[in-house]
């Protein structure tokens, strides 16, 4: 099963270049008629995610401190393109976290998987490690990736790059 | 690895009530500023979709034959309420589909799941039918829920969570 998920986690990946690979940087940070998480943030976010997800499974934090501020959940992302990375270094970023947590999950011992989630305030939703992981490189990547695709609609974009 | 991944598509059927629990029928199939896909195409089009991993998985189909033409992919679904079942209806189709998908995956043979994907097609996309199935259950319900999540927005609703 191990290996399937992170075939889902690739492929989350490569469905998220295809949807901004036609964007600007000034494009990525629009909010088109209310839809506010856009791609640079959600890219940023996506990242900063997939790197805790590598701490929990006891890998050192290498997101980049001063991209925190741009990765933070909860109120409105900012809309100045200056406050984020460009679309190439968030990209570069996700790939580099993917990478990395995608080698953890393959080589982790099965049984950490099991255990009680650390943080109890993320064990009222997630019970174990291994809830927390599977939701963060599945379902939590793709709902992000999915409001990008309703964000090109709302952008009047075709539904990804290639038409 | 099997169980987590269970908990996250339990955890999306969780999210798809939330997100949906304070719209009307008529709100439902609204498709404001290009967002054409609609919480009530949505949430049949994830059932029916379920019921071909039922199928996929050996299960005989349970999706009303009725209700088949209106899921369909590609194209604009209708805007037309009296199109689509109830809220209600189609709540407890996908709970349904989802209670017996959960139960055949637990109990399928391993073997099947790393046997490869039956449709040429598809099998580009999806190797094997473990590829196929975690993706549906996970990844697949993720994206349209962020799709609900974003017309949301652009509806001038507020964030489901504060509901």
């Amino acid at each position: 099963m191990r290996e399937h998920l992170l075939f889902t986690f690739k492929f989350n990946l490569g469905h998220l270049e295809s949807l901004v690979k036609d964007l600007t940087d000034e494009q990525m940070v629009q909010q088109p008629h209310g839809v506010v998480n856009h791609p640079a943030w959600t890219i940023c976010h996506l990242a900063s995610a997939a790197n805790h997800t590598g701490v929990a499974l006891g890998l050192e934090s290498s997101f980049p401190a001063e991209w925190e501020a741009a990765a933070k959940t909860g109120g409105v992302p900012g809309a100045d393109a200056s406050q984020y990375p460009s679309k190439d270094a968030l990209l570069a970023e996700l790939t580099k976290q993917h990478e990395r947590v995608a080698e953890a999950v393959a080589n982790a011992d099965p049984a950490i998987f099991a255990k009680e989630f650390p943080d109890e305030g993320t064990r009222k939703y997630f019970p174990t490690i291994g809830d927390f992981v599977d939701y963060l490189l599945s379902a939590h990547e793709a709902n992000h990736i999915g409001q990008i695709a309703a964000w090109r609609r709302a952008m009047g974009l075709p539904s990804n790059a290639d038409g | 690895m099997l169980r987590h991944l269970i908990f996250t598509y339990q955890f999306n059927l969780d999210r798809a009530r939330t997100l949906v629990r304070d719209l009307s029928d008529e709100q439902m199939t609204r498709q404001p500023h290009g967002l054409v896909n609609h919480p009530a195409w949505l949430l049949g089009h994830l059932a029916a979709t379920s019921n071909q991993l039922a199928k996929m998985l050996g299960l005989e189909s349970t999706f009303p034959a009725a209700w088949g033409d209106t899921f369909k992919s590609g194209g604009t679904p209708s805007s037309d309420a009296a199109d689509f079942p109830s809220k209600e209806e189609l709540l407890a189709e996908l709970a349904a589909q989802h209670e017996r998908v959960a139960d055949v995956l637990e109990t399928a043979d391993p073997a099947r799941l790393e046997g490869e994907h039956p449709s040429e097609g598809a099998r580009k996309r999806f190797p094997t039918v473990g590829d196929y199935a975690v993706f549906l259950i996970t990844s697949h319900e993720g994206s349209h829920l962020g799709q609900i999540t974003a017309w949301r927005r652009a509806m001038g609703l507020g964030s489901a969570t504060g509901i």
